[in-house]
């Protein structure tokens, strides 16, 4: 059975079909693609399984259970995990207290008033932040962190909930290139150790072809092509929504032109 | 009949004055982002100065007129004034400043008007041709008052006409709708904020002229009408002035209609009626929803970590001063410490909300009110005991805290702040208006320690108790799992649901906490004073506290107790000084605005960060 | 016209252009091309100043525009059209023009109601419609036509012919062309190869903030492979 289903999803703004009834599956320990030219749907599309916004309509599976339009706090608890195309962290916090509070938030601790919460899940704290790579970090406060290290850090926070799929919106924006593929090996390695299931959104073609084993293409607001990596990259439709034609037909135009 | 339609009249009437404020505080809104708090002087200065020309002036219809419009104009200047000296360097800041600021422009002006024109109140002379009434449908109703129902729609029509029909008119909305985009395609936004505060302070000051003849120009009409402004404007929603025309109407209403069923009907009406407005339209009646999204939690950085681990100590090494101190002091150094005490537990519930939740409350007074109240009618009217009181007090608070914090946590920014204002004000009109129950204006009298505490000694102790355990339980809870939540939903409102943290409920909780909180706080305080007054609720209290945690630095944790001694030391101080201790306190809240953002312990932690670094 | 020399700047904590250098001659239609994300629109909004650049400088007719607020970009000679257009949507069109309409400038043309509802005539029809009640194609011209109503030296187009219909797109060609021969210098940043290819005289591509290639479009063009490794999937 699939992990996460969506079908017929549908959100409009004021007339505008951002996302017109897009359907698509995830598999248990899956990395899925989701590409498309600007304007496509893809923020929109993320943010109606994020629970950040809902849908108009159609409905979303995740491990049998009828998860459409539940609001984030709750689809956390479920087991989803989010992180955002701008690194979204508590900058007034340590790197630690950032994994600890997710966990304490995960563990239904919040309403605790008498503890505290520098001595709580100390050590599985550590262990999120050594698994992404900032065990040195862990005192730091996060506003002296690089950017390339929120986005790590942004990762340790969203595992810290146990999740069993990960919603990823650019995973790399904003990182340098050199740094992008590693981190990218980090989920990978994470989704193998853990059996995680993710689902992103990417830019950078490397990325998408590098480390998805499947890609679903949106354009308009639908779902224009599903599939592995390879056939993807040699559909022509594909092509011509990135390129607003194919190839030949822009040496016409610009032959035409000239 | 007959009187169902006098009181709809006298109601339209009313809603005149309150729709000229609400529209001049929107439009400023609208483009500048600015919560005028001042603009209530504005209204209150119009008054005064109408008085004056009219007097000189003479009261022929055409001199009546001229005064109001020149009184109109005046204030106009004297809004661009403030706008251009002040609040100009403000724009980029958090907007707790604009409101601390612009509190001290209120303050400042009360001093200057009570200086100019004295103590008493001044009826202005109606002009001769509008006097007498005439008969509708059996009642008699003032002509004045049929002029005042022709005067809203006029100056509705003729802002509409400006707003629509010349090129300014035009930017203003343009810049309303996208500030940024109006500065991409080349407009100079400043003159453009100026001239809105011109409008803004004229129509403010329209409305005090106009006001005149019905009601005497007098030194609370500032904070009266500026209360009854927000919740017009939360009602009609932010930027809209057709919104503020109809929310002013329905204001007005509700009291024309209330007064004669029970007066204090009408502030239950106004709590319900916008409590349905904004659990049915958070962003008012006419409002646009995109105009309260875009209002951020308070600036911060990282928590000061050094306090963490010296904390305790401090904490330890000052309640062991403070338990020396009867040693060292007399009787009057004790009540001013053990004033100091209830204000720092004050300052410090009111920064778990402001510096650790980033919801803005312009109305913590209302806690320490509704303890220092709950405190007292329990003595009065059922002759409880002290302890008993002490222990009511602070549910009374957090009860109501409860209930104020439901609607409260659905907004945030300067809509939350003026949310909180309201409600507070609402208190406040309950306790000044329900004699039977609170004793009005008088207060409540002989509310006295039980024998064993009576000795200011004793007193001192048991405030001292008190206060540093609630203080410290505060503390606690902020440095334990929910206070992390609380800060993680002030850090990132979209990470910290994404964890599972539900922000809304966090934050309801938090309100509460800190309500309780200030309510111990007012118990303690009505049995330090013996007495209870409307005065305890009322807003100066409310922005001592934000001045007290400004002072002390938002975020520090040590701040709000610097901050409260400082504050309530020097008030003490001040009072004994000078007449003039308003316009002193507010000319030291511009000096720190424009000067000491980050407040004593921010300023000096700054210097040691960079002489560390 | 345009000269940019050694641009950086931030979106948010990250960084999103890395030394970006390049400049447009007057009367030219330089595309920037590149996949979403690649920077272009955190580029233009860097040149007229809604996004402050780190480093570099930004030269228009000589004069260094660094470090001045927007609205002073733009009486210098910058018109902005935005992404996602940001038409006022309670204004008018004519209001919505009435916003940015600023004298003409010398050596520049000259630019007013009339001339822009000729460019887009069917502006003309909805005159007194409301922003937010046009179709997406009917904004992205009021953008345009409230970007030439300030008399600019240089026009910014942000992706002008995203979410629109082919026809609209055609139409849009037009019009770059036709500002083009009235002697407008455009910077259009462009997803849509083909909108690029009919308007542009030369490109300057993108990836993740870095300039990878300038050259002429009919360079750019000849050279699948140049089109295959930056712009396809």
């Amino acid at each position: 059975m699939s992990l996460l289903a969506v079908e017929g999803l549908a959100k409009a703004f004021g007339g505008v079909r951002a996302v017109a009834g897009i359907g698509f599956m995830v598999q248990p320990g899956e990395m899925v693609a989701i590409i498309g030219p600007n304007g496509a749907g893809k923020t929109t599309c993320f943010n109606l399984l994020g629970g950040q916004l809902r849908p108009d309509a159609g409905r979303v599976t995740f491990g049998g259970r009828n998860i459409t339009g539940w609001a984030p706090p709750a689809l956390a608890r479920a087991g989803i995990g989010r992180t955002f195309q701008v690194a979204q962290v508590f900058r007034s916090m340590t790197a630690r207290e950032n994994v600890q509070v997710a966990r304490a938030a995960c563990r239904r601790r919040l309403l605790s008033l008498l503890r505290s919460l520098a001595g709580t899940d100390t050590a599985e704290a550590d262990r999120l932040l050594d698994a992404v790579g900032l065990a040195a970090a862990a005192d730091q406060p996060v506003t002296a962190l690089a950017y390339a290290d929120l986005k790590r850090l942004e990762l340790a926070v969203a595992l810290a909930g146990e999740p069993i799929l990960l919603l990823m919106d650019e995973p790399t924006a904003g990182i340098a290139a050199s740094e992008r593929q590693a981190l990218m090996a980090l989920v990978r390695n994470l989704v193998a150790a853990r059996g995680l299931s993710v689902l992103f959104t990417e830019h950078d073609m490397d990325v998408v072809f590098g480390h998805a084993d499947r890609v679903i293409v949106m354009h308009e607001g639908a779902l224009l092509a599903d599939g592995a990596p390879e056939r993807i990259r040699t559909d022509p439709r594909v092509r011509e929504v990135y390129l607003g034609g194919s190839l030949d037909d822009v040496g016409i135009a610009a032959g035409g032109q000239a | 009949m007959s009187f169902f339609v006098a009181q709809l009249l006298t109601g339209l009437a009313n809603a005149a004055a309150l729709f000229l404020v609400a529209a001049g505080l929107s439009v400023i809104f609208g483009v500048t982002r600015v919560v005028n708090f001042a603009h209530g002087s504005f209204y209150m200065l119009g008054a005064y100065l109408a008085y004056s020309l009219v007097t000189r002036l003479g009261t022929g219809l055409a001199e009546f007129w001229l005064a109001v419009l020149l009184a109109g104009l005046a204030v106009g200047v004297i809004g661009m004034v403030v706008e251009i000296v002040l609040l100009r360097r403000l724009y980029r800041a958090p907007e707790l400043m604009h409101l601390v600021a612009t509190f001290a422009v209120v303050l400042i002006v009360q001093d200057v008007t009570l200086a100019l024109w004295g103590p008493q109140d001044l009826l202005g002379p109606r002009p001769a041709a509008l006097e007498g009434g005439i008969i509708v449908l059996g009642e008699r109703v003032p002509v004045y008052d049929l002029v005042l129902i022709v005067l809203g729609p006029l100056v509705l029509g003729g802002l509409w006409l400006l707003l629509n029909r010349s090129r300014w008119g035009i930017l203003v909305r343009a810049a309303t709708e996208d500030r940024e985009m109006v500065g991409a395609l080349g407009i100079d936004q400043k003159w453009l904020f100026t001239s809105v505060f011109f409008l803004g302070a004229f129509l403010a000051g329209i409305g005090g002229a106009v006001q005149l003849p019905r009601e005497p120009a007098n030194l609370m009409m500032d904070l009266n009408i500026i209360a009854e402004a927000f919740v017009v404007v939360v009602i009609g929603g932010m930027g809209s002035i057709g919104g503020a025309y109809l929310a002013a109407l329905i204001i007005a209403l509700l009291h024309a209609f209330g007064i004669v069923i029970l007066p204090e009907i009408t502030l239950v009406l106004v709590f319900l009626v916008m409590a349905v407005v904004l659990v049915a339209r958070p962003w008012g009646l006419l409002g646009r929803p995109e105009a309260i999204t875009s209002a951020p939690a308070h600036g911060v950085g990282p928590e000061a970590r050094w306090q963490g681990r010296w904390l305790v100590p401090t904490f330890a090494a000052s309640l062991a001063a403070l338990a020396l101190l009867p040693l060292a002091t007399d009787v009057y150094g004790l009540q001013v410490t053990t004033e100091v005490l209830i204000f720092a537990l004050f300052a410090v519930s009111l920064q778990f909300i402001i510096g650790v939740g980033g919801m803005i409350s312009f109305g913590h007074a209302a806690y320490l009110g509704l303890g220092a109240y709950g405190a007292a009618l329990l003595v009065h009217h059922l002759d409880a005991p002290m302890e008993l009181a002490l222990v009511a007090a602070p549910i009374a608070a957090g009860v109501g805290a409860l209930v104020f914090g439901w609607l409260c946590v659905r907004l945030s920014g300067v809509y939350l702040a003026m949310l909180t204002l309201a409600f507070a004000q609402i208190t406040w009109s309950a306790a000044f208006q329900w004699y039977a129950f609170t004793g009005g204006d008088n207060g409540i009298l002989g509310i006295w320690p039980s024998p064993w505490a009576a000795d200011p000694v004793i007193y001192y102790y048991v405030t001292l108790l008190l206060s540093s355990a609630a203080i410290a339980a505060l503390w606690r809870a902020r440095f334990a799992p929910f206070g992390y939540a609380l800060r993680a939903a002030r850090d990132s409102e979209l990470r910290a649901a994404a964890v599972g943290i539900d922000v809304r409920h966090t934050r309801w909780l938090a309100f509460a906490l800190a309500g309780t909180a200030a309510g111990l706080g007012g118990g303690l305080y009505a049995f330090l004073k013996g007495s209870v007054f409307p005065d305890v609720l009322a807003i100066p209290v409310s922005v001592d506290g934000l001045v007290m945690l400004l002072l002390g630095g938002v975020n520090a944790v040590l701040g709000p107790l610097i901050g409260a001694a400082a504050v309530t030391g020097g008030r003490i101080a001040l009072v004994a000084e000078t007449e003039l201790w308003r316009a002193v306190l507010g000319a030291v809240i511009v000096g720190m605005v424009l000067w000491f953002p980050d407040g004593i312990a921010g300023t000096v932690r700054r210097g040691f960060g960079r002489g560390r670094r | 016209m345009l000269a940019v020399t050694g641009l950086q700047a931030f979106h948010g904590p990250a960084q999103a252009l890395f030394d970006v250098s390049f400049d447009a001659a007057r009367g030219e239609v330089l595309a920037l091309l590149g996949r979403n994300g690649a920077g272009k629109s955190t580029l233009l909004k860097s040149i007229i100043g809604l996004v402050p650049a780190k480093a570099g400088e930004i030269a228009l007719d000589g004069r260094d525009l660094s470090g001045l607020a927007p609205h002073r970009r733009a009486a210098a000679g910058i018109g902005y059209v935005p992404e996602d257009r940001r038409v006022f949507k309670g204004l008018s069109v004519r209001e919505n023009l009435a916003v940015a309409t600023r004298l003409p400038r010398a050596g520049a043309p000259a630019w007013d109601e009339p001339r822009v509802v000729a460019l887009f005539p069917k502006l003309a029809e909805l005159r007194d419609r409301r922003g937010g009640q046009l179709s997406g194609g009917e904004q992205q011209m009021l953008t345009i036509g409230r970007a030439l109503m300030g008399n600019p030296l240089v026009l910014l187009l942000d992706e002008p012919s995203t979410g629109l219909a082919p026809r609209i797109v055609e139409g849009l060609a037009e019009a770059v062309s036709a500002m083009k021969s009235a002697g407008m210098t455009v910077l259009l940043s462009e997803q849509n190869l083909a909108f690029a290819a009919a308007v542009a005289d030369a490109a300057v591509v993108l990836e993740t903030g870095h300039v990878r290639w300038r050259g002429s479009m009919a360079h750019f063009l000849k050279d699948a492979e140049l089109a295959r490794t930056h712009l396809e999937v």
